[in-house]
């Protein structure tokens, strides 16, 4: 009798532990299908996206220069897209100076020299985008475009002086691609000269056309 | 004939750029769809957004996005985003990021508080203009920002006057007490060098250097993204050769932009 309770007890036993034994390591290894992820989840935001409001562009163009005629233009800027409607820009712009009319019909000495002659405008702007909407080149194709006003003020150097100067236009691009777009631009510097003896406020036009890079 | 000569060389030069823009363009556009797979995927989640021709307002809504439908966000610029919506390439106001989804069914996840990173901006560069004795200035100037109440920069200034042209470059340390507001009152001390180039065609005057130490008080004005309006006004001591010293007074207004 004892030894057949001692036989069930073992019997018993060995079962259990061969169950646990073998069950064991199956739920092992279930748990260990459950890999958990050891990399950092990187949330996407929006600051991943990547902005392109600068803009470069690069323009020719004609400046005309009270009494001294009209002149090539060439012209840089360096812009940034606040928003929809703002923009703010750098210009750079450069032009050489002809003869004035005194000089060409009494043929004396010229009254500036040649590096004096170099006309060199460097300032800041805010410009506003007035205007936006489409161009349509054919029936059904169209490329957006945007007239903007601008105002800033800046420098001039022009006769051996350096002046304060306002500048104020209008700018008229069509975007070729996303990033790439063709500009018109007509703008004026106001500024102070003495150069022909008298001290007087100067209007000096320019139209420029020239290429702008978005990056 | 100058005028001539530099205008044909200039319209020669742009037509040629012109053509040769035009006629990468098309290419340019094919190759880019293709390769631009990438990008951020997002579902939407309104009942519908509105995709513009244009990154504005202005500009003609091309189609909409129906709720459950995918956009793939590209490039921002000013306040609107870019999506490749249907093979076309779109754009979304930014205030439409708050109604997408990422592809976890999370919500895409707008830029941070702008405000908040205002106030921790470690550089700033500002352009001012104003008037200095009378005289019209503007000044571009570079800052180090050490902690939102504490800030340093470096200026340099351009008064052209009547008499006179003046350039100034001044060191000054900044107190900006209440950085948490939005309008924010700021005080500081600086010095420099003012050099004075006398503006005579009849008498020969020679152009001098002065030291300069002088005093602001201001206010900005945090308009949006990383932009901030500024109005100032300085009061400096030039200690010039002469038995007195001369006074300056500066008003100018611009605006900043902080990294």
């Amino acid at each position: 009798m004892e030894t057949r309770l001692q036989r069930l007890f073992l019997s018993a036993c060995l079962g259990t532990s061969l169950l646990f034994g073998l069950a064991a390591p199956i739920a092992a290894q279930e748990q260990s299908l459950k890999i958990e992820p050891q990399i950092e989840r990187d949330p996407v935001t929006q600051d991943k996206l990547d902005d392109e409001s600068f803009v470069f562009a690069v323009r020719g163009g004609l400046l005309s220069l009270n009494d001294f005629g009209s002149s090539g233009l060439a012209a840089a800027q360096l812009g940034y897209h606040i928003n929809e409607d703002f923009y703010v820009a750098f210009d750079y712009a450069k032009a050489k100076a002809g003869l004035t009319s005194f000089e060409k019909l009494s043929g004396a000495a010229p009254l500036l020299t040649d590096e004096q002659r170099q006309w060199q405008y460097y300032g800041a702007q805010l410009g506003y985008v007035l205007f936006p909407g489409e161009v349509f080149l054919t029936r059904n194709y169209a490329m957006n475009s945007a007239l903007s006003i601008f105002v800033g003020g800046g420098n001039v150097d022009f006769a051996g002086d350096n002046v304060f100067a306002i500048q104020a236009g209008s700018q008229f691009r069509v975007y070729l691609t996303d990033w790439i777009a063709a500009d018109l631009v007509l703008s004026d510097y106001v500024f102070e000269t003495s150069v022909l003896a008298e001290q007087k406020s100067q209007h000096s036009l320019s139209l420029a056309l020239g290429f702008a890079v978005y990056f | 004939m100058k005028f001539g000569k530099n205008t044909a060389s200039c319209a020669l030069a742009l037509l040629l750029s012109f053509c040769a823009v035009l006629s990468s363009a098309s290419a340019e556009e094919t190759a880019q769809a293709q390769a631009e797979t990438q990008g951020i995927r997002v579902w939407v989640d309104s009942a519908y957004v509105d995709l513009h021709m244009g990154p504005g307002s202005g500009y003609p809504i091309k189609t909409s996005a129906i709720k459950g439908e995918q956009l793939q966000l590209l490039i921002t610029r000013g306040n609107w985003v870019q999506v490749l919506f249907r093979g076309e390439k779109l754009w979304l106001d930014e205030v439409n990021l708050a109604f997408l989804l990422n592809a976890d069914k999370t919500p895409f996840q707008q830029a941070g508080d702008s405000f908040d990173q205002y106030r921790q901006r470690d550089w700033e560069a500002s352009f001012m203009y104003g008037d200095f004795n009378g005289a019209s200035y503007y000044q571009v100037s570079a800052g180090y920002v050490f902690s939102p109440i504490v800030s340093s920069e470096l200026s340099v200034g351009q008064a052209s006057g009547l008499q006179a042209d003046h350039q100034i470059v001044e060191l000054s340390f900044y107190l900006s007490p209440f950085d948490h507001w939005q309008i924010s009152p700021y005080f500081g001390v600086g010095g420099g060098m003012v050099r004075t180039n006398p503006k005579t065609i009849l008498v020969q005057t020679e152009d001098r250097s002065d030291l300069i130490t002088s005093a602001e008080i201001g206010v900005k004005y945090y308009l949006s993204r990383n932009f901030v309006a500024r109005a100032a006004y300085r009061h400096g001591v030039i200690s010039t050769s002469r038995n007195e010293n001369d006074e300056s007074i500066t008003w100018k207004l611009g605006f900043s932009v902080f990294f």
